[in-house]
């Protein structure tokens, strides 16, 4: 066997330093020094390659911004009469006995312009600019109501006064509509309701038909509300159908726009003129359309600074 | 713990160190700062969309729709549509149709490139406005409505005795009793209305009391029927009818002068 020491040869200077001694400790302190310094230099040339201000730890946010679209549901200048009805005052027209307030509405944006009921009557204040405050005397309603409506108000009680400050609508009638038909049988022309129709709207509203004409171009048709505490508007129609349900006739009113009442007379025309006779019908349908007003408290307020006055 | 081990754990404290006292000093000797941004959330921009399409102008509750604007030989055609943004009782076959017309155009002016005014008017019915420039070679600038008509319902109260001769006062016009034919169950009057209006008033006459019934209107004329032997000594009427008033204002229609 070789007598060659080949732990000698292997041995590392470094295996000095785990003989046991306080040297060893000393490679210990060579290894931090040597890692502080590369450290440095790797700090050194890292932060070199940055931004040599002092570091200011900045954070940017964009913030989205928030747009709310509006539409408005009326145009300049409309308020809010009733729920989806818009009005202006387009005029005071002052004479010795009255003053009438020229009012004209429009149909909230996206509102249905043919709807049936439009709460325009109701009682109103007008206030002079010297604080004179006077009670509509009526609503009137006509050719383009509801579209344009006016209101009275009695002019003595402003003594000449032509200066006015605000008008308010303080109760409105708002309308509850009721609808419905009877039927009865069609005993030959022209048609006569042989007895009154009594006709149970809803529990606290009966119409009554005292009478019902059907002739062949015209008919009439009379009405008698009894329950409403302030009365109602009433429109009827008058359909005849044959034997087998199919209609050979039908007799409309004008849509009631006058003042709200307990009774009334209707004249109904028909709609599709018989040609010789009535000839077919076997039942005539008596539909129904009651619209009972409730009046509701509100405080809608105008002002009349910038409205003409005319005479 | 080899010597190797002993001075790789150095380096790799020393290196630590180093890193570490690196970031906590600064060349400059300030301290690292970190800014505190307060994010508060923004307040929500309020757009009012318009009302109308561009080019659509509004008039009180009537909305004027321009369909084109024509100058030939010395004259400048407009054309419009109207819509009405009202409550309709009676529901129109036009399909277009919005709502009621309450607004009617009438007067217009016309300014030329050139500053010359020139005015025209327009009735109920019309869609066409009509100006004559001062010269062939006129261009036109702006078209501006400068007055209109407003629906107003007046329905003045109207009593008479019933006799032949009898009449009343309407705001434009007189109703007078042609006849009285006195039936066995029935009471006819027959009224004439001599309407002094122009074409922005119009009288419907009817009953107020709701036993009378109105059988017949021709020729400015109108029948009521009472049914029965108890007909009243006066009549009571309204006028239903309309008066469309004059308004004066200045709202531009068309305006050109960006491509003049």
């Amino acid at each position: 066997m070789s007598n060659i020491d080949y732990e000698e040869l292997i041995r590392s200077p470094l295996d000095e330093l785990d003989s046991g001694n306080a040297s060893g400790w000393g490679l210990w302190v060579v290894g931090l020094v040597a890692g502080l310094l590369t450290g440095l230099l790797l700090v050194f040339l890292v932060g070199g390659e940055t931004d040599p201000e002092p570091a200011l730890v900045t954070t940017t946010t964009e913030l989205a911004v928030v747009v709310d679209v509006v539409t408005p549901d009326y145009p300049d200048g409309y308020i809010e009469l009733a729920p989806g009805l818009g009005a202006k005052v387009s005029e005071l027209i002052v004479d010795e006995e009255t003053i009438t307030m020229s009012v004209n509405t429009v149909v909230a944006r996206g509102g249905d312009v043919f709807a049936p009921i439009w709460p325009v009557g109701g009682l109103w204040w007008l206030e002079s600019g010297s604080g004179t405050m006077v009670e509509s005397s009526r609503v009137v309603l006509g050719r383009f109501s509801p579209g344009v409506f006016s209101v009275e108000f009695p002019a003595a009680p402003f003594n000449g006064e032509t200066q006015f400050a605000e008008a308010s609508l303080v109760e409105r009638w708002d309308q509850q509509q009721l609808t419905g038909s009877v039927e009865m049988p069609f005993l030959g022309e022209p048609f006569i309701a042989p007895e009154p129709v009594t006709i149970t709207a809803s529990q606290d509203v009966t119409l009554i038909v005292p009478a019902l004409e059907l002739g062949r171009f015209l008919g009439k048709v009379e009405w008698i509300l009894v329950g409403p505490e302030d009365g109602g508007r009433v429109d009827l129609v008058a359909v005849l159908l044959d034997g087998e349900g199919v209609e050979v006739g039908r007799y409309d009113s004008f849509p009631n726009l006058l003042d709200p009442g307990d009774h009334g007379v209707s004249e109904i025309i028909s709609s599709r003129s018989f040609r010789d006779t009535q000839e077919g019908a076997e039942t005539v349908v008596l539909e129904y359309t009651v619209s009972v007003v409730e009046v509701t408290p509100v405080a809608v307020n105008f002002d009349l600074g910038a409205v003409p006055i005319g005479r | 713990m080899t010597s190797p081990g002993k001075f790789g754990i150095g380096f790799m404290v020393g290196a630590l160190l180093a890193v570490a006292v690196s970031l906590a000093w600064t060349p400059g000797g300030n301290p690292p700062e970190t800014t505190s941004v307060a994010v508060t959330a923004a307040d929500p921009v309020t757009v009012v969309a318009p009302w109308l399409e561009s080019g659509e102008v509004l008039v009180a509750s009537t909305v004027i729709l321009p369909l084109g604007l024509e100058v030939e030989d010395g004259v400048a055609v407009f054309d419009y549509d109207l819509a009405g943004l009202s409550p309709a009782l009676v529901e129109h076959e036009d399909a277009e149709h919005q709502g009621d017309v309450v607004v009617m155009p009438e007067r217009w002016m016309l300014t030329t490139e050139a500053g010359v005014e020139v005015e025209a008017v327009t009735s109920r019915r019309d869609s066409t406005v009509r100006f004559d420039l001062p010269s062939l070679d006129d261009e036109v600038a702006t078209i501006s409505l400068i007055g209109w008509r407003v629906a107003t319902v007046f329905g003045n109260r109207i009593e008479m005795p019933i006799e032949v001769g009898a009449t009343g006062s309407l705001r434009n016009g007189i109703v007078s009793i042609e006849t009285v034919l006195e039936q066995r169950t029935s009471t006819i009057v027959q009224l004439d209305l001599d309407e002094t209006g122009d074409d922005w008033q119009l009288p419907i006459i009817r009953p107020r009391q709701p036993a009378w019934r109105v059988t017949g209107r021709q020729g400015g004329g109108v029948q009521l029927i009472w049914d029965g032997v108890d007909a009243p000594d006066t009549l009571v009427l309204e006028d239903a009818g309309f008066e469309m008033r004059e308004v004066a204002g200045d709202i531009l229609v068309v305006d050109q002068r960006d491509e003049l």
